[in-house]
């Protein structure tokens, strides 16, 4: 018995790695112009908190999301529908994008587009056949959601 | 179709006297010589306020015109103010029928006015006829009686086409839209590829609608036909799936399965799989309709001629078949109860798969996104990150999952082609529990019906049991009532199948057509006889631009755009690639060469064109010389240039080249006293 398995594995042979289908969202290019995006249209100045970034980007990431975003800002008070979560994939987004001076931290707590930055929004923006569902959600937000309203829907409704 | 300015007349009243000009144009070349500042620009414009057509330039109400003509005239002893100013034109058309316009400048007199009257006011003008009021630039001028613009559209002899604006109304294409292809104006109009077509009208495509009308191209048609051609088809694809759906439902009503009719439209009927009625039975599991309705026929006659029992001709009997029937419901309430946790199941297995496939899509749909984006190229995320970490720059994997270090990412061509698969399998998985749960819906109705008949067996066999004997069997009696019922029902459902094949005929025969519709229409959005304009188009350009001596590439390489019939270079941005001289060229050639096409083809450019100041970013005088050669052998056309080159050079070009009328005003101004 050890003997044969013995000679079966003599025979010469190899692993081949077969590569993983990556969700789009974890595709780095996309989040970051996300970020990019996010910062030009929908952010003051190009500037946001971090936080609030976080919700922008949970309420982009597909259709339901942004449907459930609207619910819950149409009642001007978060609701229970819409529930933030943090993206680990969009932090390291971040991370790249400072690492790649798109975008620079100001202050410890906010981050901000660079020069480069926006001009490559600009660039995504002026193609017109990119991003068009999330194009269309973030400059209907447009830059309204403001620094407490994001932290309100991070903390979820007060129930009593 | 044709239009010619043959005199226009500028009238100003000031409080020194009258002051204006008269000219007269012909047809061919007009060259219109003055030094600069002299009023050519006044006079070429005034022509084009004329006939209400500043709006070509800007949407703005003011009169686009220079003080001189609205608030003062300099004079050596100080400003003559002006108290009135008018302009009087007279245009032809292709049939020698004049017209006289006139509209007021400053003064009183409504600007919204234009005063018409048939014949040559100016030349003639005890042979015009009266003088009538149309309006222009105010809502309906294009189309309204009364609007001038129609009225001018009808004198030329133009049917507009009705084009779509961005709110979706279907306005005609409205004149100002046409003039920027026929005037160009000194100041904004040049240098321009392409022209400066006005945007405020809000017309959609609307660079692309006027040259498909001046040029009379099917494309707009072959588009239009196409999406009445897909509106159609929706229509036919709607009505088909509702009929489709609701014949479903009375199928399973009846405790029926309608099988083998196609989801989408065919455009053959009947199928060659012949779609059918099928019934759930008791003991032979499912049958066609026909023979299931043959068998109950057979069952009824037999019936009929059998006498009806008596309840006590055979108790023992009637007890046994009471216990059967009786096990037979309580068997059949079983296998109710687990369809019906079946079609739950199945039900919810078809939403999540449902609500799977439309992440698949969203997925896919961003994929699709990413591809594009890397190939954007230059300035995108992609080139600045790309596959090294920035700071560290070792290799940093594709993606922002941790996968570990020794898993590879699919690449994004291979993971579109993964979502592919998983989508088609999703889909396909989605259409067999759609499938499964209508057979499962059918099946329970069919229990119901059962169910109800054995209910109803069991009441009569009771009463049958409890009856006195010598009254006829209720069980007896009611298996005939019920089997006259059952017969009557499926015997509806038969007709309303037999229309509903009828109806499907027909949708199918309206679909046949449309596929054919579809069949006749060119394959691009160009017909062959489009095909043959544009390439004219191109080979005149290409001509003209070797002999204006364009420089930036080889003329050869200027195509005409199938898209929006505009010149273009691969996939270069002509404006702003080549030389400031050269686009100037580019927009002689293509302005002449719009008329040559035209009048090759016998379409609707009315032949008329008014260049101020051609000789733009310093063209050079042969290729300016060049481009007036070229327009003196448009002899159907009017060709008027206002210019302030050097004298002699005109005058020596005038001398030696035939065809050329020449309005030489050297330092005089245009206009001067008058009265």
């Amino acid at each position: 018995m050890a003997e044969q398995i013995d000679t079966a594995i003599r025979i010469p042979f190899r692993f081949k790695r077969k590569p993983r289908s990556i969700p789009p969202d974890f595709r780095t290019d996309w989040k970051v112009s996300l970020l990019l995006l996010i910062l030009e249209i929908s952010s003051r100045g190009g500037r946001s908190s971090l936080k609030r970034l976080h919700v922008l980007n949970w309420a982009v990431r597909s259709s339901r999301h942004q449907e459930e975003f609207r619910a819950t800002n149409a009642t001007q008070s978060p609701l229970f529908s819409f529930k933030v979560r943090f993206e680990p994939a969009f932090s390291r987004a971040i991370d790249l994008a400072v690492a790649a001076e798109l975008t620079a931290w100001v202050g410890g707590d906010r981050i901000e587009l660079t020069t480069e930055g926006r001009s490559i929004a600009k660039r995504l923006l002026k193609t017109k056949d990119l991003f068009i569902p999330e194009l269309a959600f973030l400059n209907s937000v447009g830059k309204s959601v403001t620094e407490t309203q994001a932290l309100d829907l991070l903390k979820g409704p007060d129930i009593a | 179709m044709k239009l010619r300015f043959n005199t226009i007349s500028i009238a100003v009243m000031t409080d020194k006297g009258l002051f204006g000009r008269k000219l007269a144009f012909q047809n061919g070349l007009n060259i219109l010589r003055a030094n600069n500042s002299r009023g050519k620009s006044t006079i070429l414009r005034s022509m084009i306020y004329a006939l209400g057509l500043e709006g070509t330039f800007s949407p703005s109400h003011d009169v686009p015109l220079p003080h001189v003509l609205t608030e003062y005239i300099d004079l050596p002893d100080g400003n003559a103010k002006v108290k009135e100013a008018s302009v009087t034109l007279e245009i032809m058309n292709g049939d020698g029928d004049i017209l006289t316009v006139s509209r007021a400048i400053a003064g009183e007199r409504d600007k919204h006015l234009i005063a018409v009257r048939e014949g040559a006011g100016i030349s003639h003008a005890e042979d015009a006829g009266i003088s009538e009021d149309y309006f222009v630039r105010t809502s309906r001028a294009a189309v309204s009686g009364r609007g001038f613009h129609n009225r001018l559209a009808s004198f030329i002899g133009w049917e507009l086409p009705e084009v779509s604006t961005f709110d979706g109304a279907s306005v005609p294409l409205y004149l100002e839209t046409i003039f920027p292809l026929l005037s160009v104006e000194q100041k904004l109009g040049w240098g321009r590829i392409p022209a400066r077509f006005p945007t405020w009208l809000g017309i959609k495509d609307v660079r692309r609608r006027t040259v498909e009308f001046l040029l009379n191209l099917d494309a707009y048609a072959i588009a239009e036909e196409r999406i009445a051609i897909q509106l159609e088809m929706s229509r036919v694809r709607l009505a088909w799936s509702e009929m489709r759906d609701q014949a479903g439902k009375k199928a399973v009503a009846a405790g029926a399965l309608l099988n083998a009719i196609p989801h989408d439209p065919v455009s053959k009927w009947p199928p060659e799989n012949a779609p059918q009625v099928f019934l759930g039975t008791e003991k032979s599991g499912w049958q066609s309709l026909p023979n299931h309705l043959r068998k109950l026929k057979e069952r009824q006659l037999e019936l009929r001629d059998a006498p009806v029992a008596n309840a006590g001709d055979n108790d023992t009997q009637t007890r046994a078949t009471l216990s059967v029937t009786e096990e037979a419901i309580s068997q059949r309430e079983l296998l109710l109860r687990q369809s019906l946790q079946n079609l739950e199941g199945e039900i919810s297995e078809a939403d999540a798969l449902e609500e799977r496939i439309l992440s698949l899509i969203e997925d896919q749909r961003k994929y699709k996104d990413i591809r594009k984006l890397r190939e954007l190229g230059s300035e995108t995320v992609t080139q600045v990150i790309d596959s090294t970490c920035p700071t560290c720059h070792q290799e940093i994997s594709d993606s922002l999952m941790d996968l570990g270090h020794k898993v590879a990412a699919m690449s994004v061509d291979q993971n579109i082609a993964f979502y592919n698969e998983q989508l088609q399998l999703s889909e396909a998985v989605l259409k067999n529990a759609r499938n499964s749960i209508v057979a499962s819906e059918a099946k329970i109705a069919s229990i119901r019906t059962d169910l109800n008949r054995l209910r109803s067996e069991v009441r009569a066999l009771r009463e049958t049991l409890s009856s006195p004997s010598e009254i006829p069997s209720i069980e007896a009696l009611t298996e005939r009532l019920r089997l006259d019922q059952r017969i009557d029902n499926l015997q509806e459902l038969s007709t309303y199948f037999r229309d509903l094949m009828g109806t499907f005929a027909n949708l199918s025969d309206d679909w046949n057509s449309l596929l054919d519709r579809l069949k006749k229409l060119p394959k691009g959005t160009l017909s062959a006889n489009d095909e043959a304009k544009r390439k004219a188009l191109e080979n005149t350009i290409q001509a003209q631009l070797q002999s204006y001596g364009f420089g930036s590439v080889g003329a050869n390489l200027i195509t005409v755009s199938k898209d929006d019939y505009e010149p273009e270079l691969s996939d270069m941005n002509l404006a702003a690639d080549a030389a400031a001289s050269d686009v100037i060229r580019l927009q002689w050639a293509y302005l002449l060469g719009l008329i040559e096409v035209s009048s090759e083809f016998g379409c609707h450019h009315p032949g008329l064109l008014i260049m101020d100041e051609p000789q733009q970013q310093s063209a050079d005088d042969k290729d300016f010389y060049q481009m007036m050669r070229r327009a003196t052998k448009l002899t159907d056309a009017q060709t008027i240039i206002g210019t302030s080159h050097e004298k002699t050079g005109i005058a020596e070009f005038v001398a030696t080249t035939e065809g050329i009328h020449l309005l030489e005003f050297n330092d005089e101004h245009l206009i001067v006293r008058i009265g």
